[in-house]
Parts: C-alpha cells; sequence; structure tokens
C-alpha cells in the first residue's frame, strides 16, 4: 500500500486520441465507399496508408477524388461513428474530463462528422483538428432554402493528409502547455508524432499494426478503451476515484486486468515495472515485455 | 410614397388587419368573400397576396397577377402554393414558421396526456351518465421515454415540457447537430434506435416532398408494446391503415390525432371512432395567442418585403435581408451587370466567392450577380428571387469559388465569369456596412461607387487618351461625375470606371470607341 506514495505514475493532464480506429473502430472515409464500385481500392489505399507503406498525403486526396462525397454523404460518416464508437469510448472520455483532464481530437479524417462525433463524446469543437472539406453551396437547387446539395469541391489545405501532419498539429496544440500530454492512436501517423508527446499509446484494439506495436511507449490490444484512464488518470486520478463520489474506480481495474493478461504491454521492462509498482501490481516477468 | 394594393383572400386575425388598414402606403382590398373567378379578375392590380390554406395559389392565379410581388402565408404549410411557379415569376413567398411554435407544443402535450390518461373516453361516458371509474386507468408520463420525431423549433418546446413531467427524452433529425442535441440534453438517436426506445412518440417533422409517410409498417413493427402515438404535425406523417393495425394489434396503446391525410378525414378512415383514438380537428395553431401572433407577423414580412426594407421568413429565396445584406445584393447585381457587358459573348459559367462569409451571404451574393448578368440579357424582370432558377434556362451555370479574390479585403466580394474562350474577375467590398465599392476588374485595381451611368473603358495607358475621352464627352453633353482609373498588372494599359450624368447617345459611344487608344468601351445602367 505504501508503495503507492513511493512511486506513483504520472498523471497525463492533456489527452489526445486519434479518431479513426481508436475513439471509433471504422475508418471513415471506408464507410464513404461502402456502396463505390471502388470500395475496394479505396480500403487498400486506406490500409497501406496507415501501415506506412505509402505516403499518405499520396492517397487522402485521390480516395475523396474518386468518391466526391457531397456534404449529406460526409454527414452521414458521423452515423457510422456513432454506431461504431469503440467499447468504452464515451466512458473514458468521460472520466477523464471529470478527473480535470484536457481531451483533444487529431484525426486525418474529415472534419465534418469526426467534430460531431466528437461532441457527441463531450469534447470541445475547439479541440478537434481534422480535414476539412470543400463544399459548393451554390449546387442543387440552392435558391430555395435548406436545398444546398454542397457537391464536393476537394479538400481545403491540412498538414494531417500528410504522414507527418499530426506531428504539426500536435506540435501546435501543446506549444506553451506545461501540461503532461499523451497521444492515443492506432496507425503509423499517430507514432510520427510518439516523440512530442510525453507518452505514445498504441491502441491495437480495432486494427493491428505490427511498428506501431513495436514502437509504441505502450501498446493496448483490449477491445475497450477504458484502460486508458488509468494510464492517462494515474495514481492520483485513482485515489480521486477511489476517494469522492461520482466515480467509479473500478474503471482503473480495465487497466489492471489488461496488464495482467498481457494486453497492455510496455516499451521497456522500467516502465512497466514502473505501472506496475505504482499500482501495486505484480511484476509482470523478469524479461522485457516484448 | 409608392403606393401597393394588398388583397387578403383568406380571413386573418384583427391585429394584423389593423396595422394594414393603417399603413399609408397600403390599400387594402378585402378579396375574403370572393369567388375564385373574382379574385382572378382583381389580381392584375395586386401586388401583394395574403392567404392561408383557403387560396390555392397556381399557374393561372400567377399568370393574373402581372404585378404581384409578395404572397404571405398566414401560417407554415405552403403546399397550396405553387413554389416553382411563383419563383420563376419572381414572386416572394414568406411564412410565419415561428408564430404558433407554442400553440402547437402545447396542443402535442394536451394530445399526450389525453392518450394516456383516456381523458376524451372518460368525458364521453360521463355525458352518457355513467360513473365509471375502473375502464379508464392510464399510464404516467413520469419516467417514460418521449421520442420526438423532428427537432426543431417545436420539437425542442415539446421537449421542455416533457421534461417537466419527469421523461426521458431521444429524438431524430437527421439535420440536427450533436450539439443541438447537448444543449437541450437530449440523445440523438437513428429513427429505428428511437421507435425500439421510445414509449410515447411524438411527430414535429416536415413532411417528405414526395409525401411519403415517415411511419409505416415497418416501423410500426419496431415500436416498443404499448407505444403511444402522438401527431401534432402532418396527417401524411403517418400511414394511418399502419396505425389501425398497430392500434388492434396491441403493438400501440393509444394514439392522439390532430392532422389526418386528407384532411378532413374521410368516412372509411380506420382511425376515427377507435376507442383509443383521441381526436381534434387540426387545432394546433388555434389559440388566441398564435392567431394573433399569425396575422401580425405576416403583415411585418409582407410589408417588409413589398417596400424592400427587409426579407424575412421567406421560402422561395435562400437568404434573409436587411440594410446590409440589401447593400451586398445591390453590389453584387452591379458586379453582374458590369460583367455581362464587358463580356465578349455569352456568359457560360459564374463564380462566386465571399471571404470570411456565411452560407447566406454567398447566396445573396450569387442571387445578385445573377440577376445582374440576366438583367442585361433581356431576361424579362430577372430579380434576385428568380435569377438563380432561370439562369439554369439561359445556359448559364454557377457554382461557388475557392481563391478567386485577388485583393486582400477581410470580406471581398468576388465573381469570376466565364464565356466561350475567356474569364474576367470584377471583386467588390462593402465599406461601413453600407457602401459598396468596385475595388477590382481583371487586374486593374480600383474603387469606384457602383451606381447609376458608369462607362467602362479601357484604353492603352499613353498620354492624351484620358484628355481626349473627356473632351468628346464634354462635347456630347454628357458630365462626369467621377472617373476612377486603375493601371493593370500588365503593363500599357488602364481602365476606367466613370461615373457619368447621363446616358451618352449611341453615336457619342460610337465615336468614343473611335478614340486613337480606346480599346473597349461599354455602358452600363446601375441604377
Amino acid at each position: 500500500m505504501t508503495s503507492r506514495h513511493v512511486s506513483r505514475w504520472p498523471a497525463y493532464h492533456h489527452v489526445i486520441f486519434d479518431c479513426d480506429a481508436t475513439l471509433a473502430t471504422v475508418e471513415g472515409i471506408d464507410e464513404l465507399a461502402e456502396d463505390h464500385p471502388e470500395r475496394e481500392t479505396v480500403a487498400e489505399m486506406t490500409d497501406a496508408a496507415m501501415r506506412g507503406d505509402v505516403p499518405l498525403d499520396q492517397v487522402y486526396e485521390r480516395r475523396l477524388e474518386m468518391l466526391r462525397p457531397d456534404r449529406g454523404a460526409v454527414a452521414e460518416i458521423h452515423k457510422r461513428y456513432r454506431r461504431s464508437a469503440t467499447p468504452g469510448a464515451l466512458e473514458t472520455v468521460r472520466t477523464l474530463q471529470d478527473l480535470g483532464h484536457h481531451v483533444s481530437v487529431v484525426s486525418g479524417g474529415l472534419a465534418a462528422p469526426v467534430r460531431e462525433f466528437a461532441t457527441f463524446l463531450g469534447i470541445d469543437v475547439a479541440d478537434v483538428h481534422a480535414v476539412e472539406t470543400r463544399h459548393n453551396e451554390l449546387s442543387g437547387q440552392w435558391w430555395r432554402p435548406g436545398n444546398t446539395t454542397g457537391e464536393f469541391a476537394g479538400i481545403s489545405d491540412s498538414p494531417l493528409t500528410t504522414a507527418q501532419g499530426k506531428v504539426e498539429v500536435i506540435d501546435q496544440i501543446l506549444e506553451g502547455s506545461g501540461e503532461r500530454s499523451m497521444l492515443v492512436g492506432d496507425g503509423v501517423s499517430d507514432l510520427a508524432a510518439a516523440d512530442r508527446v510525453d507518452l505514445f499509446v498504441g491502441f491495437g484494439g480495432v486494427s493491428h499494426r505490427e511498428v506501431v506495436e513495436r514502437d509504441a511507449d505502450i501498446y493496448l490490444s483490449t477491445t475497450s478503451l477504458l484502460p486508458v484512464i488509468a494510464l492517462a488518470g494515474g495514481t492520483i486520478g485513482r485515489a480521486v476515484a477511489e476517494n469522492e463520489q461520482d466515480h467509479n474506480p473500478r474503471l482503473f481495474d480495465t487497466a489492471f486486468q489488461a496488464y495482467t493478461t498481457g494486453r497492455l504491454t510496455f516499451r521497456d521492462k522500467a516502465l512497466s515495472d514502473r505501472f506496475a509498482t505504482a499500482f501495486d501490481l505484480p511484476s509482470q516477468s523478469p524479461e522485457p515485455t516484448r | 410614397m409608392t403606393r401597393f394594393r394588398l388583397l387578403v383572400s383568406d380571413p386573418l386575425g384583427a391585429a394584423g388587419l389593423e396595422i394594414l388598414e393603417q399603413a399609408p402606403d397600403i390599400d387594402l382590398v378585402d378579396a375574403t368573400s370572393m369567388l375564385r373567378s373574382e379574385l382572378l379578375e382583381v389580381m392584375h392590380s395586386a401586388d401583394a397576396l395574403v392567404i392561408r390554406s383557403g387560396t390555392t395559389v397556381d399557374t393561372e392565379l400567377l399568370e393574373a397577377g402581372t404585378r404581384l410581388k409578395v404572397i404571405g402565408r398566414a401560417g407554415v404549410g405552403v403546399d397550396n402554393i405553387d413554389l416553382d411557379a411563383a419563383t420563376t415569376r419572381g414572386v416572394v413567398v414568406v411564412n410565419t414558421p415561428q408564430a404558433n411554435t407554442i400553440a402547437t407544443a402545447e396542443q402535442a402535450m394536451a394530445l399526450m396526456l389525453s392518450a394516456t390518461r383516456r381523458t376524451a373516453s372518460a368525458h364521453a361516458s360521463m355525458l352518457e351518465g355513467r360513473w365509471d371509474r375502473k375502464s379508464f386507468t392510464g399510464v404516467d408520463l413520469n419516467g417514460r421515454t418521449l421520442g420526438i420525431i423532428g427537432f426543431g423549433r417545436i420539437g425542442r418546446e415539446v421537449a421542455a415540457r416533457a421534461r417537466a413531467f419527469g421523461m426521458k427524452i431521444v429524438a431524430y433529425d437527421p439535420f440536427v447537430s450533436e450539439l443541438v442535441g447537448r444543449e437541450y440534453s437530449v440523445d440523438l438517436l437513428d429513427l429505428d434506435h428511437l421507435l425500439e426506445s421510445a414509449d410515447v412518440i411524438t411527430l414535429h417533422a416536415v413532411p417528405a416532398a414526395d409525401g411519403s409517410a415517415l411511419l409505416g409498417p415497418d416501423e410500426f413493427a419496431r415500436l416498443k408494446r404499448g407505444a403511444v402515438i402522438v401527431n401534432a404535425a402532418r396527417g401524411q406523417l403517418i400511414d394511418e391503415a399502419s396505425l389501425a393495425t398497430a392500434l388492434d394489434d396491441g403493438t400501440v396503446l393509444a394514439a392522439a390525432l390532430d392532422v389526418y391525410q386528407p384532411e378532413p378525414p374521410q368516412h372509411d378512415n380506420p382511425l376515427i371512432g377507435h376507442p383509443r383514438v383521441v381526436h381534434t380537428p387540426h387545432l394546433g395553431a388555434s389559440t388566441v395567442e398564435a392567431q394573433r401572433d399569425v396575422s401580425l407577423q405576416v403583415v411585418e414580412y409582407v410589408l417588409g418585403a413589398l417596400r424592400g426594407d427587409s426579407l424575412n421568413s421567406c421560402v422561395n429565396v435562400p437568404f434573409d435581408f436587411d440594410a446590409e445584406t440589401e447593400a451586398r445584393l445591390k453590389l453584387a447585381t452591379a458586379m453582374g451587370r458590369i460583367q455581362q457587358v464587358m463580356a465578349p459573348s455569352a456568359l457560360t459559367h459564374v463564380e462566386v466567392e465571399v471571404s470570411n462569409g456565411s452560407t447566406d451571404a454567398l447566396s445573396t451574393v450569387a442571387a445578385g450577380v445573377l440577376a445582374g448578368v440576366l438583367s442585361n440579357v433581356g431576361a424579362a424582370h430577372a430579380n434576385f428571387v428568380n435569377a438563380p432558377a432561370l439562369a439554369a434556362e439561359h445556359g448559364i451555370t454557377i457554382a461557388q469559388g475557392w481563391g478567386i479574390g485577388l485583393r486582400d479585403y477581410p470580406n471581398l466580394i468576388s465573381c469570376q465569369v466565364s464565356w466561350e474562350g475567356g474569364t474576367r474577375i470584377v471583386s467588390g467590398v462593402i465599406f461601413g456596412g453600407a457602401e459598396p465599392r468596385i475595388v477590382q476588374v481583371s487586374g486593374y485595381q480600383l474603387d469606384a461607387r457602383p451606381d447609376g451611368i458608369v462607362l467602362m473603358m479601357l484604353n492603352d495607358d499613353v498620354p492624351g487618351v484620358i484628355g481626349a475621352v473627356g473632351t468628346l464627352l464634354g462635347d456630347n453633353d454628357v458630365n462626369i461625375g467621377e472617373w476612377r482609373l486603375g493601371r493593370g498588372d500588365e503593363k500599357g494599359t488602364a481602365l476606367s470606371f466613370i461615373n457619368l450624368d447621363a446616358m451618352p447617345q449611341a453615336s457619342a459611344l460610337t465615336k468614343l470607341r473611335n478614340v486613337p487608344g480606346v480599346l473597349k468601351a461599354e455602358v452600363v445602367d446601375l441604377g
């Protein structure tokens, strides 16, 4: 019991989530392609980019030029996100916010649905960073109130259409902030920004990517995002949860279960031991966990 | 003062009529008791027509109304107006969607409680001389889930009232954002999920354009057993036969209806007289307050549109306007006219950009530019109402543009037009919220007032040309008000924007075009 006070796991007060395959179990742009003849081509392009086999910027606009989604189609992605919210996403965001954490989303997805989905999760739209689409407001019977179809007219320039884009955006978000930061994501574009935050959590609950598992500080392969609560909340967060009503300390246990079942692994033994000691868990093994 | 003749062809509340009677510029004609043939006869003198649901505004009526500018619908539904026909004739159609919001929300609550407490049947039993306290056991609203289909103004008012009754609220509305859901603490669901989770369902949606029902057999099949249905919106939202079946098989415990398809309901309507259905004859907006507000609002909107002061709640123009949008419209129309006279051949495409502008501002500018473009090609009575629809008929396409504007003003308004073989950009701004200025024509920067008669001239940038043109205009008795000159990006040419006090004669214009160094000269009346 006393060791918790001696060795602690810090709280990461600014938690940045990826959206596609992290907060939601789908890839938004692939959802657009569902009824499109090029569906498989688009999905392959997305996957190749997420694996890091081709640069993201090479496929980003090409996929959208193939699909040319109007505003309605773009908005429709939000419903897919909501229907396919990753287990625990809503509770994780709520709990972290209740514990006083700042939650942001940095996504290579399309801004309108990512913003809507983030709002549903309780995240402020000002904390959502994604790729804005342009829609021609003078299309369809635009002269009738509310009747514009908003034909696809391209995307705004955004670093997030490139593999290194999250580095730039996360640097901007964290500039001047003294808060400890954590990034949670599944793809190589998230991994690319790993060294811009204090801790990078690779999330393999939806898509498993070898390179992300290999290089992430922490790799989480539960289907639920709930273990992020303990990882970001830290020992102080757990103490708050245990001592105040309105909080559910059991939510912290999900991380401990993941740890003991090998679904929460660490870059090195030192980090693993620090986590175990802080939360009074048995040391996993004499060897590094991976 | 311009006088307007205003026909009222359906009964209108006294509050609104009083304003019309006292308006100094309005000749009020009471057409409420006229036969249709009589109405058609007096239409030719009408500048405005105020109706409810009783008057059918079709092509015939619009054809007869040669001076008609505004139609005011006291109420919401415009099913009795041929909107396309009104739009192509440049007639503004306004309605009053806000005025009956509270009345309709209260009616929905009244119906909901009547259905769950069986008020109407209990009442009827007492009229029959019975004292029956066993047959009318109801259910609580408290703790039950209310599913609101259509989360607009009325739906939100219903939500506030139902919350006070201790109900949990979910809503379905594909056009409402999660932010609104959070603001009202309402969970926004898919229609299917709403149907599966709601104990009471109330409809506050707009009917589909094709008239198809929102609740048909498939939807009733998804309901929780014992659901209660309330409809104070539109009859066609519910497939009445399916509702009757659902009542009979117990899926629906009770229904409360204020609206029918058609109205009045026909004798074979399976719902009328059903023991678990409460009826009212479309009384949603029938409160003293709503009737007063509807009449006041329709009069305010019609007078605003007629006098050109403001445009509110217009169903066939995609923007409202006040003084600032009026300036925007004026600038855009001038830009369209300038583009038209400067183009060597017929325009085929227009792109419009408003930096930092809302969709409303973009639509305003687009409608204005098209009105300007069309007014010069002899499209009869082109205005900002009919120009968008007429443009397509004239083979002119339009799109929103990005990065057209060349100058660095925070609220730059730009349009780029294309013709066979060329394009031109014209940009403007509105200074101080009211002063339109043209700031760019092609590569020429200037600062010109788009007012009155304007001579647009392109000339060699050499000594003597301007002097010669000035002398020629003077010789022809045309006084020059302002002369704005812009040098181009390309060396050697300049553009003049000359405000004239009179329209030069055709012969003077021909001479002007023959002045050495004048490359192009066009006159346009910007009004």
